[in-house]
């Protein structure tokens, strides 16, 4: 069927990105995956919607952003689990990666999402906070304070650059 | 040394920029959740007609005169009931009603479908396996009773159904009984849907048998319900619906009963349980597959915890409920 077959094409375009951001906002290979798979199936129930989105990638990164935080809530008791890239996968553990995603971890799930959709997906603030469903100026609070919460992280733990 | 966003954003790159994910798997796996949400939805679609027919029923009793309908065949099902309805449903107690009414050995596995409970209303599926074959039940139970009421009786439940009987009855306690069978032809499946549902003044309550046509021929479909050689029997359906522990609210018995069922799982029926040939009941009992771009059936309960007196109509949605947000998108 044609609508399938744009499925296809469009979800395996967005994957990899889907789950870069998914393993940023999480830190766990397997979740990330999780989260991907939950929101390429998300997208195939509202697909319809998908292709009718001024942006269908923006519209599964939202999707993405939402289940990530809906996730949060409903399991808040499984809190972050350990950083885990799995030794069965293509990507070892680098000190550079267990180091971010370590002080990724310190920060509060909103603020990682809010994080990786300014800094990594470079979205505006208004998208961002539309993702997120925080006003504008909180999401700067937000960003501002995670920033210097990951700044603090991050160059206590790294070495000093010759 | 500063660290600024452009230096987050390269720690960012560094970190991740060159992971490549099975892309093939996610978007397998992700289609096939997809298709799983579409079938939930599809199920309770269908709720929503078993619903809406019996609304109609309320119009009047028309007797056709058929072995499901004689006077001395309504009313509830089994008269020695003596477990008051007094507790709120759940999901398990709902399929543990059922079970009163259906062989111990044929249920292969029940679940609600993983979906974000919705006040007012409770849903849940399971699979049979009986000695006419393998077939899967959808039950609701929902005090939405006036949102059916605006919608129309006897009408299809799915996209270009065609309802091929519907009958109707007047229970001695005062509810609408509506039984129908609908031939549906959907994105290349073709089957046969079976409601069978009651509505009374505070709640609705339906039975789904799910009857696709690869595992399910009638001999001849233009033959009245009763004498079609269904899986579950008009006569098994109308007991369930009919028994006052099937609604909103039960006995403490049957919630007890449903808390000790083994063979169901909360993340739905895929997975949940196995028959005795291996084979899992989502696979042996599935229903059509919805492909994507075609029109959503109308929102309606899914699956459920206890129900409160909360009324929502089809078409309303919770907050941080998934189909919400499958549908809602950014």
């Amino acid at each position: 069927m044609a609508d399938d077959s744009a499925y296809t094409k469009f979800a395996s375009a967005v994957a990899p990105r889907l789950f870069r951001s998914a393993l940023l906002m999480c830190g766990d290979w397997h979740l990330a995956e999780d989260l991907v798979q939950t929101t390429l199936g998300k997208l195939y129930v509202a697909w319809r919607k998908v292709q009718r989105a001024d942006s269908a990638e923006a519209y599964a990164r939202g999707t993405l952003t939402k289940t990530f935080l809906s996730h949060r809530r409903v399991r808040r008791n499984a809190e972050l689990p350990t950083v885990d890239l799995g030794a069965d996968r293509a990507a070892p553990m680098t000190p550079d990666r267990l180091e971010l995603f370590e002080a990724l971890r310190t920060l509060d799930p909103v603020d990682r999402a809010v994080v990786v959709l300014r800094y990594w997906e470079d979205r505006t603030v208004a998208d961002t906070a539309g993702a997120v469903g925080l006003s504008e100026g909180a999401v700067r609070t937000r960003a501002s304070r995670a920033l210097a919460r990951l700044r603090a992280e991050l160059t206590d733990s790294t070495p000093a650059t010759p | 040394m500063d660290f600024d966003e452009t230096m987050l954003k390269e720690r960012f790159e560094t970190a991740v920029g060159g992971i490549s994910p099975d892309v093939a798997r996610l978007v397998g796996a992700g289609s096939d959740l997809g298709a799983g949400m579409r079938r939930r939805r599809r199920s309770q679609g269908i709720g929503a007609a078993v619903a809406s027919v019996a609304a109609v029923a309320a119009i009047a009793y028309v007797g056709i005169g058929q072995g499901l309908f004689d006077s001395d065949s309504t009313g509830p099902a089994d008269g020695s009931v003596s477990q008051a309805p007094t507790v709120p449903s759940t999901p398990r107690s709902l399929v543990a009603v059922a079970l009163e009414h259906l062989p111990d050995d044929e249920l292969v596995g029940a679940g609600t479908g993983g979906g974000t409970p919705v006040p007012s209303a409770v849903f849940v599926s399971l699979g049979l396996d009986t000695d006419r074959g393998k077939v899967q039940l959808d039950l609701i139970a929902t005090t939405q009773v006036k949102a059916w009421d605006s919608q129309p009786g006897c009408a299809p439940g799915t996209p270009d159904g065609k309802v091929l009987d519907c009958q109707k009855a007047t229970l001695p306690d005062g509810g609408k009984l509506v039984i129908t069978v609908e031939k549906y032809d959907a994105g290349g499946s073709t089957g046969y849907v079976v409601y069978s549902g009651v509505r009374r003044a505070d709640q609705v309550v339906g039975v789904i048998e799910h009857l696709p046509g690869t595992s399910f021929a009638p001999r001849d479909d233009t033959a009245p319900l009763a004498e079609w050689d269904l899986p579950v029997s008009v006569v098994t359906l109308r007991q369930i619906v009919t028994d006052p522990r099937f609604g909103v609210i039960t006995s403490p018995e049957m919630i007890a009963a449903g808390e000790a069922l083994e063979k169901f799982d909360e993340d739905g029926l895929v997975g949940s349980s196995s028959s005795s040939s291996g084979t899992s009941a989502e696979s042996s009992v599935s229903v059509e597959t919805v492909a994507p771009g075609q029109e959503p059936l109308p929102e309606t309960p899914s699956a459920g915890e206890a129900p409160t007196a909360a009324t929502k109509r089809p078409g309303e949605t919770d907050s941080g409920t998934g189909q919400t947000d499958a549908s809602a998108g950014p």
